[in-house]
C-alpha cells in the first residue's frame, strides 16, 4: 500500500503566477453557438481563464512564482537542495526544463534536479516525492514547481478543450520542520489512453499525420474520477484516522464544477468546504490545487493556520491524496505577469 | 423503477421537459444530447443505480430506450 505519514516536514510557503491576459468564456461565442457556450459555463463553472501571451511557458510562470517566494522567505540558491519541475509541456525536448530553472533561479550545483511528466495529480505526487527525500535525510529543503501553458485550447474544434484550460505556474517550498504530511498515491497504467498525446514521440515520430493535440475520453475520465477519488479520500481518512470533517478545507483538482460537486456529494462534504477557483482561472492542470489555495487565502483573514486535505487526479491514470497544514500568511497573493525568458534559438 | 421514472431522470440529465421524451426519441436529434449530457448521465447512473459505464457505450446509444436499458441495478 503506497501511503505514508512523513514526520517533521513543513510547507514553508506557496506562490502562484498566471499570465496577465484573461479571457472570458463568453468570448467563445465567436467560435460556438451561444446555447453551447451557456451549457458549457453552467456545467464546468468556468467563467474566465488566464492564458499565455504567446511567449510565456509553464516554466516562466513557475520562475516568477519561485523568485517571489524565495525573496519573501529570504532564501537564496544555496538554501535549496532539490528542484522538481512537474509539467506536461516542457520548454524543450532535451534537456529537462528543471535544469534551466535551476540556472535561472541561481540554485547551487549541490542540488538534485529533475522533471516529472504528470498532469492533474502533479502537486500531490510532487509533495510526496519531496517529503520522502526530506524524511530520509537526503535533502533539507525542496522546491516543487508545477506549471503548464496548456496548448490544448488551440484545439478549437471542441468547446471542452477550447474553453477548459487556463495557464498557471506554482512554487511550493517544503522543508524539514515541525509539522507532518500524510500521503496516499495510486496509479493505473491500464488507462494510459484515457488522456493522451501520442505524438510526436519516439513511438510515433511522424508529425504530419493526425492531430498533435491531447485527446481525452471525457466520459471515461469522468467515471474514473467520480469512482476512484471519493473511494481514495475515504480510505485516506480511515487509514490516517482523520475524519474528512476534521479538515478546514478539501482542495480538489479543478477539473470542472460537475466533478467537484459529484466528489463532494459522495464524500458527504458541503461545497462550502470545497473551494472553487476554476470560475476565475479555469482548469489549470497540475497547478490547480496550489492556485485554489492561493485563491482561498486571498479570501481569508491573515494569521490563519489551515489544515488541508487535497486530491489530484488525471492523466496516467494517476490519483492521490495528501494532507498538510499551511499558514495563510505563507501563501502569497496571486501574481499576474507578462514575463518570459528571452533567448535566441541557435 | 418504472419507465416513466427513468424518462424523468433522463429528462433531468438533458435539462428538458419529460413530455419532450419518449422511449423512441432519437438522441442525436436533441441539441441537448452533448458531452455535458454524457457526464450528467454517468453521474446519474452512479448515483441512482450504483454502476459505471464506458464512454463508448454511451456514444452507441441511438434512442432514449437504449439509455433506459442500462438503467438497472
Amino acid at each position: 500500500m503506497i501511503s505514508k505519514k512523513f514526520c517533521n516536514i513543513s510547507i514553508e510557503g506557496l506562490a502562484c503566477a498566471v499570465p496577465s491576459k484573461a479571457v472570458l468564456s463568453q468570448e467563445l461565442t465567436d467560435l460556438f453557438d451561444a446555447n453551447s457556450v451557456n451549457r458549457f459555463v453552467a456545467a464546468t463553472g468556468i467563467k474566465q481563464r488566464h492564458v499565455t501571451n504567446g511567449k510565456q511557458t509553464g516554466s516562466d510562470l513557475c520562475y516568477v512564482a519561485a523568485k517571489k517566494l524565495m525573496a519573501e522567505k529570504s532564501l537564496n540558491g544555496d538554501d535549496i537542495d532539490a528542484l522538481v519541475f512537474v509539467t506536461q509541456f516542457p520548454d524543450y525536448k532535451i534537456p529537462s526544463t528543471a535544469y534551466v530553472l535551476q540556472y535561472r533561479l541561481g540554485l547551487k550545483q549541490d542540488c538534485l534536479v529533475f522533471d516529472v511528466n504528470l498532469g492533474c495529480s502533479a502537486f500531490i505526487n510532487g509533495i510526496y516525492f519531496l517529503a520522502g527525500l526530506i524524511e530520509s535525510g537526503t535533502i533539507n529543503r525542496g522546491l516543487l514547481l508545477v506549471g503548464d501553458v496548456d496548448m490544448e485550447y488551440q484545439n478549437t474544434s471542441d468547446i471542452s478543450f477550447a474553453g477548459m484550460f487556463g495557464d498557471a505556474g506554482s512554487a511550493c517550498l517544503i522543508a524539514k520542520g515541525t509539522d507532518f504530511v500524510n500521503g496516499m498515491i495510486r496509479s493505473d497504467g491500464s488507462g494510459y489512453k484515457t488522456i493522451w498525446t501520442p505524438k510526436p514521440g519516439a513511438r510515433f515520430p511522424q508529425k504530419n499525420n493526425g492531430p498533435l493535440f491531447k485527446t481525452m475520453n471525457g466520459e471515461d475520465t469522468f467515471t474514473f474520477t467520480i469512482t476512484k477519488v471519493p473511494k481514495l479520500l475515504k480510505e485516506f481518512c480511515n487509514t490516517f484516522e482523520t475524519p474528512i470533517e476534521s479538515f478546514d478545507y478539501c482542495i480538489l483538482h479543478q477539473a470542472n464544477l460537475m466533478v467537484l460537486q459529484q466528489i463532494a456529494k459522495k464524500i458527504k462534504l458541503d461545497m462550502s468546504k470545497v473551494p472553487v477557483s476554476l470560475d476565475k482561472y479555469g482548469n489549470t492542470d497540475g497547478s490547480s490545487i496550489p492556485v485554489t489555495i492561493v485563491d482561498l487565502c486571498e479570501k481569508l483573514k491573515k494569521g490563519e493556520r489551515l489544515n488541508l486535505i487535497a486530491s489530484g487526479f488525471g492523466v496516467g491514470l494517476s490519483w492521490g491524496v495528501i494532507s498538510f497544514t499551511v499558514a495563510s500568511d505563507d501563501v502569497l497573493p496571486m501574481i499576474l505577469t507578462d514575463d518570459y525568458y528571452k533567448e535566441d534559438y541557435i | 423503477m418504472t419507465d416513466n421514472e427513468k424518462i424523468d431522470l433522463i429528462a433531468e440529465v438533458l435539462d428538458v421537459e419529460s413530455s419532450k421524451l419518449s422511449p423512441d426519441t432519437v438522441l442525436s436529434e436533441l441539441a441537448e444530447w452533448d458531452s455535458v449530457a454524457s457526464l450528467a448521465f454517468i453521474a446519474m447512473l452512479d448515483e441512482h443505480f450504483g454502476k459505471t459505464i464506458k464512454g463508448a457505450e454511451i456514444r452507441a446509444f441511438k434512442t432514449v430506450r437504449d439509455a433506459m436499458n442500462v438503467m438497472t441495478k
